[in-house]
């Protein structure tokens, strides 16, 4: 068990949040096709999501732009070498329309917590306590197990319940 | 959208949500960051989800902060 691994994609999670539009502004003119800044983005996150030690990062902001620019450069040589082939583009093209987006950005930040709120409060019971639980009020999964009376595996169940009926309900409003 | 695809989508939230929660939990060891690894890259919707659940975490921080909801109301439903 490492306890920083969950702080790794926090990490990354909370800058893909903050950042998303502002790193493909960056890669725009940075790259010869404007369709290969999806892929990039996406190139990006993947590299956050692999370094091991993010707390050793001081500046993330210019972290994140360091690897974009480093991700650019790559890209560019790469195209120099060989041409894309047709599975390439068809890749890219089904990822402009995938990774271009901003989830929180995309519904009224206001009208997004309305949503989850709605969402939570028809959970099944055992299933909000649980978020609630975990989210609100800080418990640990053992803790919850507990309270509930339920093993710790059942109780992250419950948890990813809660996590998949919220996402379910975010595509539906987009 | 057909069902199919509901279908998928569902299944892809799930997995993601199960990665998501085995992270938060610190349950995680090495083997596990590796199998992570190779889901996320293995199809950019499986990022999206993974992100999209993580943004929903962040915002579900501001929900019911003053503790509206009765846990243990809910819990003797249960």
């Amino acid at each position: 068990m490492n306890p920083l691994a969950f702080e790794d994609n926090a990490f990354v999670e909370e800058l893909a949040a903050k950042h998303g539009k502002h790193l493909r502004r960056f890669l725009r003119p940075r790259v010869h096709n404007v369709a290969d800044v999806p892929d990039l983005v996406q190139e990006v996150f993947l590299r956050l999501l692999r370094v091991p030690n993010h707390e050793t990062i001081r500046a993330p902001e210019a972290y994140i732009f360091t690897i974009a620019r480093h991700v650019a450069q790559q890209h560019r040589l790469k195209a120099a070498a060989a041409p894309a082939t047709e599975d390439l583009d068809e890749m890219l093209a089904e990822l402009s329309s995938v990774t271009d987006v901003d989830p929180a950005l995309e519904v009224d930040a206001q009208q997004y917590l309305q949503e989850l709120d709605d969402v939570l409060r028809r959970l099944p019971p055992n299933v909000q306590a649980t978020f609630l639980l975990y989210r609100r009020d800080g418990l640990t999964m053992d803790e919850i197990g507990a309270r509930l009376g339920v093993s710790r595996h059942m109780a992250k169940k419950y948890l990813v319940k809660a996590l998949v009926a919220f996402r379910k309900r975010i595509k539906e409003v987009q | 959208m057909s069902h199919d695809r509901i279908r998928i989508n569902t299944q892809i939230s799930e997995e993601a949500a199960e990665w998501f929660v085995e992270f938060r939990t610190g349950d995680m060891d090495a083997a596990g960051r590796r199998a992570f690894d190779s889901w996320v890259r293995s199809s950019p919707e499986h990022l999206r989800a993974y992100l999209e659940i993580a943004a929903i975490w962040n915002e579900g921080g501001s929900l019911d902060v003053h503790k509206e909801l009765n846990v243990d109301a809910l819990i003797s439903l249960a």
